[in-house]
């Protein structure tokens, strides 16, 4: 793992007077592929959303690249290279390919845009066969490479992605995470919320449990089976920690 | 495809053409053969598409409901009526500066009524109308309160020695038509930029919009102001047509006409404005005719209109067009 480049500490977070991050710990270096997992309501889009400033950060910071982005205004933290692709449908439907990935250049200067979208399209070649296509009218599984194509568009260097795969055929989640990996392959951190386990532990570099808005579990996705991770899930804990307490 | 069916399409694909011309000799010599009552009507319906395109920008392409329209509309008809009684300006001076004038107080206004939020945004429009009404009402010294302002010059330009006014209808008809015309251009204009397409995609989805970079409030107050400006200019063009204003423009019979032409014709479309505006200002006229039910008349042509053609016209008038091109609707 290089230098971290995100470095969050003891960071509390929520919606107005409704604290869902609880202290939360946790780095993330240079080109990692982490997987962020843990049961419903554990904070993990919460998390997401506070890195992106999108929610009411009480205390704590997050450094990314050495400057704090705690409380910054989402556009701000755009352009320090932090994309963010939300959950659920999340593009201009009455638009096409084309102009989404247009509206989605915004930040960037004018003579890179062509070159941009062809990098893009280069990497989802998926997307270039619909370029005049209703981003609407799409699939479920296009629309949501659609949006990962909108955050790589602004050349982040760190991809927040939350769920890909909710809502989506088995067939479609699997060009959607082949696709993850291929943006991870080309230089891109990527920091990935799935509740879909299996396929989040495949090709993540890395996972992290967090569990009522703390991190209960951090280590690589090697060094835990599918019933220990439903272990953490229910109880917080894993049984043989529970065996070796008195 | 069958033989019969090519040769209807190579027939048909050679409309479009006669097509425009025909429309647009109706449009240049309507004077000549529409009935000046008739003539007035169109005049007020070019009139009353001012507004409608600025409110177009605001619900078609940001997806703010605004009612202030009329208000602003009432400004630029004062501003212009004022001027040019008081200090005898000519036609083009009024004009812009009504654009100017309206654009300007909308900026102070759209500031705090942007930070509301859909009902509460509609709501705060709302209270520009009244608060217009209350100020020409009341501010007697310069607006005569509700004797309004009477006898406002007809157009005039000059320009050098050169000077003339526009009396006759069917000359105002013209002055009416070309003001429209540069509206519709520049409403074609701001909508197809980079620009009109951020305005899109806030409409669209402003979370994201936010998301990608796009300053959403900048946008959206930008897009007040110009909807402002449409309405003035509209207002100025109004009152040197009529010559005369009173408070009754701010009135809602003219906010709920704009929203009328606007939804009924086809939000966030050019061709169902036009359409909507002819069409609703037409059919207002028409139904004088039967002066005790008009007002219920209207209201069941409105519902009538909104079963029908629950997107507007602009779908239809797609289908006219693609079927004069030779493709198949």
């Amino acid at each position: 793992m290089d230098k971290s480049e995100l470095v969050i500490s003891d960071l509390r977070a929520g919606y107005g007077s409704l604290d869902i991050l609880n202290g939360i710990d946790l780095d993330v270096g240079k080109g990692e592929f982490v997987a962020l997992m843990g049961p419903n309501g554990a904070g993990k889009s919460t998390l997401l959303k506070t890195l992106f400033g999108q929610t009411t950060i009480k205390s704590g910071s997050i450094l990314w690249q050495g400057g704090n982005i705690a409380g910054l205004h989402p556009r701000e933290i755009l352009s320090r290279g932090v994309s963010y692709v939300p959950q659920g449908r999340c593009n201009f439907p009455l638009m096409t390919v084309d102009e989404n990935l247009q509206v989605a250049a915004f930040t960037i200067a004018d003579d890179k845009v062509l070159s941009d979208r062809d990098y893009v399209y280069e990497l989802f070649p998926a997307l270039q066969a619909r370029r005049s296509t209703l981003a609407g009218n799409m699939s479920g599984g296009e629309q949501q490479l659609l949006e990962m194509a909108m955050a790589v568009l602004q050349r982040p260097k760190i991809l927040l992605v939350d769920e890909p795969s909710v809502g989506l055929s088995p067939t479609a989640i699997g060009v959607v995470f082949e696709e993850l990996q291929r943006i991870h392959a080309n230089g891109h951190t990527i920091l990935l919320v799935e509740q879909n386990t299996k396929k989040a532990m495949a090709v993540a570099s890395r996972a992290i449990i967090l569990r009522l808005g703390k991190v209960i579990w951090d280590g690589a996705p090697a060094d835990i089976t599918h019933d220990e991770l439903g272990e953490l899930f229910l109880t917080g804990r894993m049984a043989k920690e529970d065996a070796s307490m008195p | 495809m069958s033989q019969l069916q090519e040769t209807q399409q190579t027939w048909r694909s050679g409309l479009r053409l006669p097509a425009i011309i025909l429309m647009a000799g109706l449009v240049l010599f309507a004077p000549a053969f529409v009935g000046s009552y008739s003539l007035h009507a169109v005049v007020i319906a070019m009139i009353f598409l001012l507004p409608a395109l600025g409110l177009n920008l605001l619900v078609g392409y940001t997806g703010l409901l605004s009612l202030a329209q009329g208000a602003f509309f009432g400004v630029g008809a004062y501003a212009s009526a004022l001027l040019s009684i008081h200090f005898n300006t000519p036609f083009y001076v009024n004009v812009v500066s009504a654009g100017l004038i309206s654009g300007a107080l909308a900026l102070p206004l759209g500031i705090p009524a942007l930070r509301l939020r859909a009902t509460s945004f509609v709501m705060c429009t709302l209270g520009f109308i009244v608060i217009g009404q209350a100020i020409s009402k009341n501010w007697i010294s310069l607006t005569r309160g509700d004797m309004g302002l009477s006898s406002v010059p007809k157009p005039y330009f000059a320009l050098g020695p050169w000077s003339f006014s526009v009396v006759s209808t069917a000359a105002y008809y013209y002055l009416a038509l070309a003001v429209a015309g540069l509206a519709i251009l520049a409403f074609y204009l701001i909508v197809r930029s980079p620009a009109g397409r951020n305005m899109i995609a806030i409409r669209e989805n402003e979370t994201l919009a936010e998301a990608v970079g796009i300053p959403t409030w900048t946008y959206k107050l930008i897009v007040f102001v110009l909807s402002a400006i449409f309405a003035g200019v509209g207002g100025s063009l109004y009152v040197h047509y009529l010559t005369v204003v009173s408070p009754l423009t701010f009135q809602m019979y003219y906010t709920t006409t704009i929203l009328i032409i606007v939804l009924g014709g086809g939000v966030g479309t050019i061709s169902g404005v036009v359409f909507g505006s002819i069409l609703f200002v037409a059919l207002s006229e028409f139904l004088r005719v039967a002066p005790e039910i008009r007002m219920i008349a209207y209201g069941i042509c409105l519902l009538l209109i909104v079963f029908k053609f629950p997107k507007g016209f602009a779908p239809v008038i797609d289908k006219v067009w693609s079927a004069l091109g030779g493709q198949r609707a």
